[in-house]
């Protein structure tokens, strides 16, 4: 019988040996797998990549700055940069110049390089999808988190003003508030931050919907009663057991709202109620095509901007589709 | 394993998987095929369904799961079989491979064949090779199912009536809407539970007992020669378990069908069957009657599993459990899958699979223990 | 099935309510010397109408009695007068309403029409090329900008190939009568509701896709397959009214967004819709206009999520009145 023991207990650690040697991956590698198998969300994070090293080391590459114009000497047609000393009287600005050397993608209506001010454009625009995001994810996490797990009276104020904010129209009210901001005369540098804030505190209802129903939903679960049942501390049961259960989906939102951010903040600029001249957002570069002759005989100038937009916006929707695949085990084969 | 294997091993996996999707594919497109790819003859007539050497394999991520590995045994006519097994063992997917419901293109029947006997039609037909117009036939019409979960088998949106009545007008499209009706009405009263009313009710508006009688209803509407019942009481509390148990044994004598009841729980297979399977690993370890199971197991896995089950009226201190774990069903090696858990190895177990060999004429098992015990010739 | 509307309705009250005070305050906010200031060269704007707006927002009074007396006006159908049309917000809104609810509704129906077969083809064949396809052009369509969008048919349709007009609703001075006008009104709309579509399908579609994808792997669908169901039925009945139910709900929330696309869609395309004209009271100042017309959609939104609710109710046995 001792023998047996023996043998059995051999036998049990050669199957952990062997079972060792298996392809076993954690959840984590999972979902990393199933992301990546998803051609469309490499794609994106190509994309995204590109993207963030364009705007963020482009500028420091280009020769031209943000605001610079170009002159342009009307006899010899010579282009000149602002920074040399030139005689004005000779000098026309070099507006809408054509693809060359110098300017990659041309000059814009007001001489610029359209190529640099692409570079401050998408710093810009992505630090307002980023930013927005951000806040919209503290409001809505918060407010969401407190409906979810307060429930009653709590939950119904706050899914009352949820509501609220659904029936708001984003570009309606837009409308009205940068009346406002011209009503105080705000400078289009503080803008940008108003801009952000408001956009924030209009986009946190659909945080807060999703963040309550994963709370509501997560409390029922069985591992939620046993924590509950060992009485572990309030904030200890919010932070340790719940906020890390939601975290999926939370990047989720983010990631799809940082590309809708930055078409909403696009059209905002496009309508003339965003972020206002000086400063270059890709979406008051593209404002340029509601000039007709540019629309006709410029596409240098306005497409660019336009497809930066839209190759952003499409890299974080490939992203977070991918995302949604990847953590939805439902979708696993 | 280092990383760069781990790669290596999941790259050939993926190509492998998915040359496989692509063969699956090309076959699922076909609708209708020509009879002679499918018909084919019975071992015995008196069989209704024949499993031969049946293999079922899922193509995951991280490799092949053969999930069912070789299954051969057969059901005869108005006779009910119990498989049973730990969870994972394959009973279940044996069972969605007779229905042709497994989730393709991960998984698949990889081999062998299922033959199953149309009594009405006075031919038998290969289930792994039917086109799916012809399956559409078989299914819910000569074989049906009662799944495991009451609470999510009933579509919520339609009414009771609707779900049982779309089942019967699908498999008998001459009868008119009354006849239906009454059908309908006919097998509620057979499980229990005809009431004024019933049949526009919602599934949301019954208790868990109720709806598995409304499935088991569903299984009886067209009168099938096979019902697979796949755990119907595991979902169940104690009581209202005794009742379906109880309920399904009147219908077995009622309605001559053969059941295969697939359950984990050895008191069900004691109560309804007259013949076992047991399955472990994706194998069949031993098969014979309820008799030869429960008062003669051979298998040192069937012995646990008795062993494990508590007993009225008998005195343990502690439950016998059966040492480690069900093994990863990725790569299996290449000996007795059970060797590594067992109490009872021989050194010949280190050797290749051991065969299934006859004890009696019902009695089956495949372990080396048994040899010498052959009866006959051996 | 009665005391659930009239709850409904109630909980569509309060939410308004609330709309109107949001509203209010944006409003009140409004600098005292905004119509002096951006109004400073445009003679139509009499003192006598600054007067008129103080009045409205009960700018000389205080801020609860203030908003007391502007909704007092509200109920009684007095939203203001417009600035720039110099008739009461109501009227302005009727006259212009027609092109916009046309754009929107055709666009709405449309988007509806080839988002659910479509997503429910996507979900059928998950993984494949007809799924990536279906869902890379939703994807797409979701992020391009409208106006991109707008320009690059503009440009191509309209200027390069001349097939349809660059703007506007009828063609100028040509005097077209019975169906050669509305052959006309149907040119004019093409560019504007196709970028619309395009731009809306994305949302509904995807939604569509990832409940069909959930429905499909429920157990009642593996239950109608194992009844023998043909699976064009199993799809087309089971999984197709169970996959309505989130559905429905969706579409009473599609109104906002309809609304903010009207904006741009009407502003490019210069059709005289509330979008247009919204856009005009901004660079005009038209205060009383644009709440008017927030108020109107926030409105709309809410009659559209009642409907909603209530076909939520209809599609969905389980839901307790």
């Amino acid at each position: 019988m001792e023998d047996n023991k023996e043998l059995l207990k051999k036998n049990l650690q050669e199957q952990d040996e062997f079972e060792k040697n298996q392809v076993i991956m954690t959840p984590g590698q999972l979902v990393a797998k199933r992301f990546f198998r998803n051609k469309l969300a490499c794609v994106g994070v190509a994309i995204i990549i590109v993207m963030s090293l364009f705007c963020i080391i482009g500028p420091f590459i280009s020769p031209y700055g943000e605001y610079e114009i170009f002159y342009k000497d009307m006899n010899t047609g010579v282009e000149h940069r602002m920074q040399e000393e030139l005689d004005m009287s000779q000098m026309g600005i070099n507006v809408k110049a054509p693809i060359s050397e110098a300017h990659w993608l041309g000059t814009d209506t007001d001489g610029r390089d359209v190529f640099t001010r692409l570079m401050y454009g998408g710093r810009i625009s992505l630090t307002v999808g980023f930013v927005v995001v951000i806040i919209e994810l503290i409001i809505g996490i918060f407010l969401g988190g407190l409906a979810g797990y307060y429930g009653g009276a709590v939950d119904m104020v706050i899914m009352r003003l949820v509501e609220v904010f659904y029936s708001l129209p984003f570009i309606p009210i837009m409308l009205i508030l940068s009346s406002l901001f011209v009503g105080y005369n705000i400078s289009p540098q503080y803008k940008i931050y108003f801009i952000m804030i408001v956009m924030g505190i209009l986009d946190w209802a659909g945080v807060a919907r999703t963040v309550r129903g994963q709370i509501l939903s997560l409390r029922e679960m069985e591992y939620m009663q046993a924590a509950e049942s060992t009485g572990i501390k309030t904030s200890r049961k919010i932070f340790k057991h719940l906020v890390p259960n939601t975290m999926p989906i939370i990047i989720l939102i983010a990631t799809m709202d940082i590309g809708s951010v930055i078409l909403y903040e696009s059209v905002l600029s496009y309508l003339g109620v965003g972020i206002a001249w000086p400063y270059a957002s890709w979406g008051n570069m593209a404002n340029t095509v509601t000039d007709s002759i540019i629309l006709k005989n410029y596409p240098n100038i306005w497409a660019p901007p336009g497809l930066l937009i839209l190759l952003t916006v499409l890299a974080f929707n490939f992203i977070g589709d991918g995302m949604r695949d990847a953590f939805d085990p439902r979708m696993k084969r | 394993m280092t990383a760069k294997e781990q790669k290596q091993r999941l790259k050939e996996i993926k190509k492998f998987n998915a040359k496989k999707y692509k063969e699956y594919n090309k076959n699922q497109r076909r609708k209708r095929a020509p009879e002679s790819e499918y018909v084919t003859k019975m071992a015995d007539n008196d069989n209704i369904i024949e499993f031969d050497d049946l293999k079922t394999y899922f193509y995951t991520d991280i490799g092949t799961v053969k999930a069912v590995d070789g299954v051969s045994f057969e059901i005869k006519r108005g006779k009910t079989i119990g498989v049973v097994g730990e969870s994972g063992c394959g009973k279940s997917v044996t069972s969605l491979s007779v229905m042709g419901l497994l989730q393709g293109p991960t998984g698949q029947v990889a081999g062998g064949s299922i033959r199953f006997n149309q009594v009405g039609k006075n031919r038998a037909v290969d289930l792994t090779k039917l086109p799916v117009k012809e399956y559409e036939k078989i299914r819910g019409n000569e074989i049906s199912m009662i799944f495991q979960e009451p609470m999510t088998t009933l579509n919520p949106v339609f009414t009771i009536g609707d779900q049982l009545m779309e089942c019967i007008a699908l498999h008998n499209p001459n009868m008119k809407k009354k006849d239906i009706e009454a059908r309908a009405l006919e097998t509620l009263e057979m499980v229990g539970i005809k009431r004024d009313g019933m049949l526009d009710l919602y599934p949301h508006e019954l208790s868990g007992g109720m709806r598995q009688r409304v499935v088991i209803a569903m299984a009886l509407s067209c009168n099938p020669q096979l019902i697979i019942a796949d755990e119907p009481t595991t979902a169940l509390d104690v009581t209202i378990q005794a009742q379906i148990l109880d309920l399904l044994r009147e219908l077995k004598d009622k309605i001559n069908a053969s059941i295969m009841l697939i359950t984990h729980d050895l008191g069900v297979v004691a109560e309804m069957a007259d013949y076992v399977v047991v399955m472990y690993a994706g194998r069949i370890v031993e098969q014979g009657t309820a008799d030869d199971i429960f008062h003669h197991p051979a298998h040192p896995y069937t012995i646990g599993l008795m062993k494990s089950k508590p007993m009225l009226g008998e005195h343990v201190d502690r439950l016998y459990s059966i040492p480690g774990n069900v093994p990863n069903p990725i790569n299996l090696p290449e000996h007795c899958y059970f060797k590594n858990r067992c109490e009872m190895c021989v050194d010949k177990c280190e050797g290749a699979y051991p065969e299934l060999i006859s004890l009696s004429e019902t009695h089956k098992v495949s372990c080396y223990l048994r040899e010498n015990e052959v009866k006959g010739e051996n | 099935m009665r005391q659930y509307i009239i709850k409904r309705v109630v909980v569509s009250f309060i939410v308004l309510f609330l709309v109107s005070i949001l509203l209010y305050s944006i409003a009140r906010s409004v600098p005292g010397d905004y119509v002096a200031n951006v109004t400073g060269g445009n003679p139509n704007i009499t003192p006598e109408m600054q007067q008129r707006m103080r009045e409205l927002y009960g700018l000389d009074k205080g801020i609860f009695e203030g908003y007391v007396s502007w909704l007092k006006d509200a109920l009684h159908g007095d939203l203001g007068t417009s600035f720039k049309y110099q008739k009461p917000v109501v009227e302005v809104i009727k006259s212009y309403m027609a092109p916009t609810f046309a754009l929107a509704f055709i666009s709405m129906v449309l988007e509806i029409l080839l988002a659910i077969p479509l997503g429910i083809i996507a979900a059928r064949k998950q993984y494949s090329m007809t799924d990536y396809t279906i869902v890379a052009i939703a994807i797409m369509g979701i992020s391009l900008p409208s106006f991109f969008f707008a320009s690059v048919l503009r440009r191509w349709l309209s200027i390069g190939l001349g097939i349809l007009p660059i703007s506007g609703m009828v063609t100028a001075r040509a005097n077209y009568q019975g169906f050669d006008l509305f052959i006309d009104y149907a040119k004019h709309f093409t560019l504007p509701i196709i970028v619309f579509v395009i731009n809306g399908i994305g949302g509904l579609l995807r939604y569509v896709r990832t409940n069909m994808l959930e429905v499909l792997s429920a157990d009642y669908v593996r239950t109608a397959r194992a009844k023998g169901l043909p699976e064009r039925k199993v799809i087309g009945k089971h999984a197709f009214r169970n996959t309505l139910i989130p559905i429905v709900t969706m579409v009473g929330g599609m109104i906002p967004s309809l609304f903010s696309g009207a904006v741009i869609t009407e502003g490019i395309f210069s059709l005289e819709g509330l979008g247009r004209v919204a856009l005009d009271s901004v660079y005009n100042g038209d205060i009383p206009y644009l709440m008017g017309f927030n108020m109107f959609i926030a409105v709309l939104t809410l009659i559209g999520t009642l409907i909603s609710d209530i076909l939520y109710a209809v599609v969905d046995p389980r839901v307790r009145y």
